[in-house]
This record gives structure tokens, sequence and C-alpha cells, in this order.
């Protein structure tokens, strides 16, 4: 019997480039098997950076790359009978070939035109794409529909770039996209910045100015991958706060509202890689004001800006069909009540997670602090019933009761973060002051 | 997967020019370049005083051009004006006064130098390398393709030209040297001041006529307030510089350079035999690496094992004994 076209195997290889790195996402589907996955990898081209207008980009660079890849993902992706001429090892079956290869690079991209060109020239059967606006524009509209959220709210946070972009649907079911952006475009006016006063007032260590400058500087000259130092991850949570908080200020209108309908946050770039989740999500509420309920969904692997096309064509997609649950990463439901000043110490939500095997568990968090409740990871869907206590309302929402479904495949949560710190929400004056706040404020996770 | 950093890259026929000052000559005839051909035949002057302007006019060094009241080649007295500059309507002046009698040279204005000088001396520029000549251009200078060294750094924002210079090493390129046991000209010369530099030796140097300096480390806010063309080839505030990096840097003593301060590289003229390993990183144990942890920064180290749960490898630091470093911290070289 005939295979329906959207059951037959198939594999599909996207690449992004942005930022200075390479993200490659492998998906692979078996839709008549049930079995679909997504390979990842990620490569850090920062040690290459002054060097990518040069010769870096020769065809031996990339052949080398899909070479390597291969050997990460486990994957034949290069057809070797061709010798010196790159071409696609036609899709076989699971680990051999794959259905096509599509390179999308970001505009934003230093030396865009170089890499561009290079790709052009190394291979005729990659098909490449522009990571621009309107790329963005259509990625964010139709994830507003496919993921069935009111709002969608995407902050693409990289040292040099900081973006935000936004798919929020009106009355008429219409989706209006808008977008905002910081661009640093001298490397030397972005480590100066770690000296404005405005900086200073988000920062919560007493190092000397010095000490902060010279860490800072080489953190943006090396391209860290991981941060262990607590005054640079303080820098950088004072920095993305300061930088999210800017962006909404200048743009008032284009981000009023968030929180007030079925909304989600979208976080990518490397800054969401570098600082802990904790201190991630303070630089969201606190930047963006957020107040009410989110989905937040923070994307290592640019898989979304890979795959997400493909996602939202479901079946109509020309490249591969995938599903919602290999594309979106684990969730965290984030809850933003008002909480009276009397319930500061106080018990502020409940919840309990019940699950077919599991027996019934309780969870609560208290005022002042914002709690990060992990939940269990369960191959069968979790169901989770909360309420507010004493007093603490949504501030735009009529219910204080609570219900979420997590669910494997389908939208999986990771998290419940509850705020209940007492708005509104103040920096500064003085480091000595953020540090004391910012101690009370994490003074609750439970596992 | 991890690239590897080419720490010296050889870049193949890559082109560059020697500029042409007035009074140079160019020597060399023909296509071919060999090592020892004599490429040019340079008038240049005894260095008598450089004098800082911004020092003494209290103004920045982007600006000292228009506070310069005689021309560039034009000789000048001892105790004669030199440059003013009149603020705050009239009411305050600043003069800057010839110390010595010489010829007046503003090559270095913009770097907020006048150079006085004395008699002149002719000197020739002898090839050390091998490459082609692709024309000689009134412009742009002795047009030149060969292979060269490149090595990234961080250059002062003040540097977005090309420098062209000889690669001077002070003392033996490892200590920290002070302004004491400087020379008196380091006219033509892109100096290497050692693994860290105080903005004082800086200073000393540019006013001793150093057409740029270079160093590992230095504190970033002396880097920024000092205006010179500086680069750093390590980071900012106090880091290792690992005897492996300088080991191959000193063995570039007196070789030409090129500093390009808009692509924060420096290209060092030599006929390299370095054989670079590929891109990526197949494996990571026996690999080498450079240290971005704080307590072992710029320490270059081989990495013994790697734990790909953790994330963590295991790297042996020779004398500085092992450590385990989380693999976002390291940076993956080819030295």
């Amino acid at each position: 019997m005939e295979t329906l076209p959207v059951l037959k195997k198939n594999a599909y290889l996207t690449v992004l480039i942005k930022d200075n790195y390479i993200y490659a996402n492998l998906a692979y589907t078996d839709l008549s098997a049930q079995k679909t996955y997504m390979l990842s990898d990620k490569t850090d081209l920062s040690p290459l950076r002054f060097r990518l207008d040069d010769m870096v980009f020769t065809k031996n660079f990339w052949f080398e790359y899909f070479d390597s890849l291969e050997k990460v993902f486990d994957w034949d992706i290069v057809d070797r009978k061709w010798g010196e001429d790159f071409r696609i090892k036609e899709f076989e079956r699971e680990e051999v070939g794959v259905s096509g290869i599509k390179v999308v690079v970001d505009d934003n991209q230093a030396f865009f035109k170089n890499i561009y060109i290079s790709l052009k020239e190394f291979s005729k059967d990659i098909v490449l794409r522009i990571l621009d606006d309107r790329y963005m524009e259509v990625l964010t509209k139709g994830l507003v529909d496919r993921l069935e959220y009111d709002d969608i709210v995407w902050l693409d946070l990289d040292f040099p770039h900081f973006s935000i972009y936004r798919g929020r649907s009106n009355k008429e079911g219409e989706v209006i996209f808008s977008s905002s952006k910081i661009d640093w475009s001298n490397e030397i006016g972005l480590i100066d910045f770690v000296k404005s006063s405005k900086l200073n007032a988000f920062l919560s260590v007493d190092s000397s100015s010095e000490e902060i400058s010279n860490r800072w500087a080489n953190c943006i000259a090396h391209g860290y991958e991981y941060i262990t130092d607590y005054v640079l991850n303080d820098v950088i949570r004072a920095f993305t706060t300061l930088q999210i908080l800017s962006v909404k200020q200048s743009n008032r209108k284009k981000y009023e509202g968030i929180g007030k309908g079925n909304t989600s946050i979208i976080l990518t770039g490397k800054i969401p890689n570098l600082l802990q989740l904790r201190e991630l999500l303070l630089c969201l509420i606190d930047g963006l004001e957020l107040d009410g309920i989110f989905d937040i969904f923070i994307d290592r692997d640019s898989k979304l800006y890979t795959f997400g096309k493909s996602m939202i064509e479901k079946e109509e997609s020309q490249n591969i069909v995938v599903l919602k649950g290999d594309i979106l990463p684990k969730a965290i439901k984030l809850l933003i009540p008002e909480v009276p000043s009397k319930a500061k110490s106080k018990i502020i939500f409940s919840a309990k997670i019940y699950s077919q095997l599991l027996e019934p568990q309780e969870i609560y968090s208290l005022g002042s602090s914002l709690e990060i409740l992990k939940l269990p990871q369960r191959d069968e869907k979790l169901l989770i019933e909360g309420e507010l206590k004493n007093g603490t309302v949504f501030s735009h929402l009529p219910f204080k009761q609570v219900q979420y479904i997590s669910s494997k495949k389908i939208l999986e949560y990771e998290y419940i973060v509850v705020d209940g710190r007492s708005r509104p929400i103040v920096y500064g004056p003085s480091a000595h002051e953020n540090r004391v706040k910012l101690r009370i404020w994490g003074n609750g996770d439970k596992e | 997967m991890e690239i590897r950093s080419r720490i010296f890259e050889k870049y193949k026929d890559w082109e560059f020019s020697i500029p042409l000052k007035q009074g140079d000559r160019v020597m060399f005839k023909g296509k071919k370049i060999k090592v020892g051909d004599i490429l040019l035949e340079k008038s240049e002057s005894t260095l008598k005083k450089s004098l800082s302007v911004p020092k003494v006019l209290n103004c920045k060094n982007e600006d000292c051009e228009k506070y310069v009241l005689r021309m560039d080649g034009e000789y000048i007295e001892e105790g004669e004006l030199l440059a003013q500059r009149v603020s705050s309507g009239g009411l305050n002046m600043f003069e800057l006064f010839s110390p010595v009698s010489g010829v007046v040279d503003l090559s270095r204005i913009k770097q907020g130098y006048i150079d006085i000088l004395g008699e002149e001396r002719k000197s020739t520029i002898m090839s050390d390398f091998t490459g082609t000549v692709k024309g000689i251009d009134p412009i742009e200078g002795l047009l030149i393709n060969t292979d060269v060294i490149c090595v990234d750094g961080v250059v002062s924002s003040k540097t977005q030209e090309r420098l062209f210079g000889n690669l001077e090493i002070l003392g033996d390129g490892n200590t920290i040297l002070t302004e004491k046991s400087l020379d008196d000209d380091y006219r033509g010369k892109i100096v290497w001041v050692g693994p860290y530099l105080y903005n004082r030796v800086a200073i000393e140097l540019f006013e001793r006529g150093a057409i740029a300096v270079l160093t590992y480390a230095m504190s970033y806010t002396e880097f920024r307030e000092i205006g010179l063309p500086i680069m750093i080839l390590g980071g900012f505030g106090s880091v290792h510089c690992d005897s492996a990096f300088l080991k191959k840097f000193i063995s570039l003593r007196n070789k030409f350079v090129i500093l390009d301060g808009k692509q924060n590289q420096l290209y060092i003229l030599s006929n390299s035999d370095i054989n670079h390993k590929g891109w990526f990183v197949k494996q990571y144990t026996n690999q080498s690496v450079i240290s971005r942890s704080s307590s072992t920064y710029g320490y270059i180290g081989k990495v013994l094992e790697f734990d790909e749960d953790s994330n963590f490898a295991l790297v042996d630091f020779g004398k500085r004994g092992t450590s385990l470093i989380h693999i976002g911290l390291l940076e993956f070289i080819d030295l």
C-alpha cells in the first residue's frame, strides 16, 4: 500500500548563521512509526570574528563544517562521489541522507555579504535564505496562529543586538506585528556602556569600576560561553534588564498591554544561555514590567528560527513536517499577581499536581520572593490546579484559580514561577540595596 | 562543535603597502623580492624633542591640529610659539613654545604629538621576507604581495588606519619594564612592551617616537584614556601571558609589522612554516586550550579528560597544575 506523502520518512537540515554562531538542526520524522526528533548543534564563530571578512569562508571551511557535522550527528549528509563538488546525500533512511539543506543567514551577522556569497559559491544544492525583519514578521505572526496565543513577544538577546518582536491578535482576529532594536555597532561603545550611571543603578556588586570594566571588556572581547564569575554575572543581569527596559520605554505603545491576553514570551540569543534562570527571569519581568500570566520558552538551539516556519505550515511544509513538541522547548509558566502588603511573608499561591501514576503533590509559594517551582518530568500528563491566596489577585484578570495541563510533545511545563514581589519594583540607588533586594527576591527555589 | 582559534594564522599572498613619506626613494627594481633586497631609502632626521600638545593646551588629541601655528617642515627657533589655544572667550590662553630649535614634524599630530627634528640622515629598508611588488603608488606607497602571520587583538578606537613599522621587543619581552629602562628614539617602531602595559610607559614611548605599542594586557580604563595607538593581544586587567604564546611572539622580533586598527589585527611580514590544524575540533582530549576561567585566565594547557554529562574538562596547565573547567570557559587553540 502507498504511504501518504506526509507520513513518509524524511530528514531535513537547517543551518542558521547569526550573531557569530552557526546553529544546525536536523529534523527527522517517521510519522507512520510515530518517531520524530531533532538533532542540534551550535558552533561559536567568535574565535574568527576579526577574520570573517578575510579568507575564512572558503570551500574548505564549509566542507570541513559539514564533514564535522556528520560526525556529531552520526548522519551521512555529504555525497562524496562528487569529490570537490559539494552535493547533498539524498535521503534514504534514518542516519543516511537528507532531503535538503537550508542555510539561513541573519542580515545583522557581521560580514553577512562575505558569508552569503561564500555559501552561494560553495554549493548549488543548498537553499539560502536571509533572516531579516520580514522573515521575523512571517514567523511571529504564524506562531500566534499555530500556538494559539493572543500575543507573542520574542526577545532575541545578544550583547551587540537586542531585538524585540511582537505579534498580537486584534479584535478583528488580525495579527499586528511590531519590532524594536538596539544595535551596538561599535564594540568599544558597548564596553564603555558599563560605566553609565543608568547601568550602575541596577548593579548589586560593590567591585571597583576598574574591575567591572576589565571583566566586562574581556567578556565582550572573548565571547564567553559560560559564566562562573559572580561580578560578570551581575553585570550581564544589570545590562540585560536595562536594555529591555530601554526598548520598552522608548516604544511604550508597541509594548503596552503585554500579559492582558493569552501571552507567550520566546527568548533566544546568547544571553539566555549565559544567565541562570532566576537572573534571566528577573531581567525579563523587570525589563518589560510584566504582570499577569505567561508561557515562557527559552529556545537555546534556535529551533524556532530554523524550523518554526515548517511547524507553522504543518503538513503544507515543503521541507519537512515537524511536530510542535520537537520544536518547542519545555515551557515555564510564569504567574505575576498583585501581592497585598499584608501577604508579604504569607502563602500567596498554592497548587496541587496530579498525574495518573503519582500521588497528588502540593506546591506553594510565599510573598516577597520570586519562586521557581520545578515540576516532575513525567511521560504521562500532569494536571496543575492552583489558587492565589491571602488577598493576592491578578491585576487585570477576573479569576484566582488556575489550571494547566503539561503534556509531552504538545506543551510540557518544566517550571512554575510565581513572582510574589511587591510592586513597584525599584532598583537602586546603591549596589548594597540591590544586593539586599535580590537576596530577598531569591529566597525560595523549590525542586 | 568547537572551532580552533588560530593564534598565529598564516595568510598567503596578502597585499599591503609600505607608505612613502617625503624624501623616501624606492630602491627596489623588479618584481620578486628576496630576503636582503633593499626596498627603500629613507631620509630621516634625528628626533630632538617630542611634545605632547594635549598636555599643554588641555585639549583632545583630535583637536590638536587646529591649534598649531607652524607648518609641517618649517624651521623653528628655541622659545618660539608653536601652538596656541584660546578658551573662555579669550580669558584663558594656553601656549606651547618650542624648547629646542629644529624642524617641525606634524606627522603624529592626530595622536597629539609635535616632533622637533634635528639633522637629516639616510637609512635603508631591507627586506627580510620574500614577496612580489605589485606596483608603486604615490598615495598607497609600495604595494607588495607576501605571506604574513596574523594575530588578533583589540586596538584603541583612535587608530583606524594601518600603521607600518618594525617590531621592537623591549628587554626580554617578558619583563614588565618601567620608563627608566627605555631608549631615546623609537621612531619607525611598533613596540612590544611585555605582558602588561602601564600608561606612563606608553606615553614615554610615544614621546620618543613609537608608532604604536603592543602588549598582552592593560587596564581597560587606561586603554581608553590614553587615546594612542595601542593593541592588546590578551585581555584587560591582570591577565596571565602564557610562555607558549610569548615564545612564539618574541621569535618575530625585528620583523616588519602592520597594525590594522580597523580590523583589530596585527600582520607580521614573515614567510613562516606554520601548518594549521583543521578548523573544527574533532575530539577534546589532548587538545591545546586557553583558559577563560577567572582563576586560570590566560593559561594555556592541554585537555586531559572531558566529561560529556557535566561538560567539564580536566586541563593540565603544566607547572600551574591541573584544573577542572567548564568547556564554555575554554578556547581551543592552534599554537
